[in-house]
């Protein structure tokens, strides 16, 4: 059995200029909307520039002791939604 | 282009397309690397994820669309089984992970979603659309990546459906609804077998039904290369492909914290282009909510969502592209692109109203221990039901098909 494939050049270029495009929208939405400030905390192992709400949660303390505190107790099941990106609440901001 | 046949094993000639594949790696390679530049190396870590999935669903043609048309038109369950499969090994990571709440510094959250009127009018449509728009959310991005135009208008209405959803979603939510259930409220050992217990109904049922019509039951075929040329030229089998994404995903709530999700990054783009020409998206009650102001705010780069989104394209690109199966159909019947639009729309909106897609709610809402993930199930299966009988009125095929495909 053979495979037989349509292969145009057009096609990868007609891909490679969708790329391109789609590469230079996104990096004028970088641009323009930059990333969110680093979260001011005194954890050595700071937020990541541009982290997801999701890992905002529960930053991990350090003592001055260097070590790690207990992990925290399990979270309580949410009466809302979690804060998963799709099941965010819709509550507008006061 | 250059297109040379690579290997000949079995009697299958594979015949990869390089130039095709120099775009997709460089690309992956450059997204990785700008992606950490500018974000940092969490979010690439995350783009290669999305890489990682896009290939296993190509490489498997892992899709919910089909498999559901196949086993209600052709009483075929092989794509069916696969997906409970799938489920229940990522459950088996998930849900400890999610009950623990976090790992180290990173918290873990789940899909556990309020069960509503919104999310049952949003999953029947959701599953619907999807048999009109030919692939759901991950079905409609690796298609797109493996080079399919009709597939291109799917997402481009998709996007427009998930961002009219986040214009009306807080009257969905206005509507009667009960609070999330987790199965784990009964302890995780008791959730976990309960999960299972219920993936495996499915996955006997299914069987049962394949046996009953054709007296036999579809087994996964061996690969058709010999060696292990097939792990990168593919096909795969399904249930290696499902386990592939059940990594992965558990993989993406380590490192994302949160649970495998598609269609919110569309509503995030269809809002940034619309606030790009004019539209005050801003001001709506959705847009306004800090998570998502936040995500409408700052680059699309630092939103999970949208960066795996990206990653899994590329990496459904690459797989097309080492198949030698990159190849644009320009010609789309009329009939089909309307499919195609209305498909796209009424699953974007759909998504929304259902906290996601089968990805977001379904795949990751049972292996989230979720309720709304079943509830999810059975109403978009329900309304996929209804989508097959809809696909003749587009010059689609729907019950009456008697070609057996996956």
């Amino acid at each position: 059995m053979t495979v037989t494939t349509e292969r145009k050049p057009r096609n990868t270029a007609i891909f490679a200029a969708a790329l391109a495009a789609t590469a230079g929208v996104v990096t004028i939405d970088h641009v323009v909307s930059g990333v969110p400030a680093p979260v001011a905390s005194a954890t050595p192992r700071a937020l990541p520039a541009g982290g997801a709400p999701c890992a905002a949660i529960v930053p991990a303390a350090r003592t001055d002791t260097g070590k790690r505190p207990p992990p925290p107790p399990p979270k309580p099941l949410p009466e809302g939604a979690t804060e998963a990106p799709d099941l965010v609440v819709t509550r507008p901001a006061n | 282009m250059s297109s040379v046949p690579q290997s000949t094993a079995g009697g299958l000639t594979t015949v990869s397309d390089k130039s095709a594949l120099k775009v997709t790696l460089g690309s992956l390679a450059l997204g990785f690397y700008a992606i950490w530049l500018a974000v940092d190396v969490r979010f690439a870590t995350l783009f290669l994820i999305g890489a990682g999935l896009g290939f296993a669903l190509y490489q498997g043609s892992f899709g919910f669309t089909g498999a559901w048309r196949r086993f209600v038109v052709h009483k075929r369950s092989r794509g069916i089984r696969a997906q409970m499969i799938m489920i229940g090994v990522a459950a088996l990571g998930m849900m400890p992970l999610i009950q623990a709440g976090s790992i180290g510094s990173q918290a873990i959250v789940g899909a556990i979603a309020p069960l509503g009127v919104s999310l049952v009018v949003g999953a029947a449509m959701f599953g619907f659309g999807m048999q009109l728009g030919g692939g759901c959310g991950s079905g409609t991005l690796f298609t797109v990546g493996g080079g399919s135009l009709r597939m291109l208008a799917t997402l481009a209405f998709f996007i427009v459906g998930a961002l009219i959803g986040t214009a009306h979603l807080p009257w969905w939510q206005a509507q009667p609804s009960l609070p999330p259930v987790s199965l784990a409220e009964m302890g995780l050992p008791g959730g976990l077998v309960l999960s299972l217990s219920l993936l495996a109904l499915v996955y006997f049922v299914s069987h049962a039904i394949e046996r009953k019509a054709h007296g036999d039951v579809e087994t996964e075929p061996a690969p058709k290369r010999k060696g292990w040329s097939w792990l990168l030229v593919g096909p795969w089998p399904l249930i290696g492909a499902g386990l592939a994404l059940s990594v992965l995903s558990i993989a993406t709530l380590l490192v994302a914290g949160h649970p495998w999700s598609v269609t919110y990054g569309f509503g995030l783009w269809g809002a940034k282009i619309a606030l790009a020409v004019g539209i005050p998206v801003d001001e709506w009650a959705f847009w306004q909510v800090p998570f998502h102001a936040d995500a409408l705010r700052h680059s699309v780069l630092t939103n999970t969502v949208s960066v795996m989104n990206f990653g899994l394209i590329l990496g459904a690109a690459t797989a097309a592209a080492l198949a030698g199966s990159f190849a644009p159909k320009n010609a789309i019947p009329f009939r089909s692109l309307i499919a195609a639009i209305l498909g796209g729309l009424l699953m974007g909106y759909g998504a929304r109203l259902s906290f996601g897609c089968n990805i977001g709610a379904l795949f990751s809402g049972i292996a989230s221990g979720s309720l709304h993930g079943w509830i999810w199930f059975a109403l978009a299966f329900a309304g996929s039901c209804l989508g097959v009988a809809a696909r003749p009125f587009f010059g689609l095929d729907g019950y009456k098909s008697q070609k057996v495909s996956q």
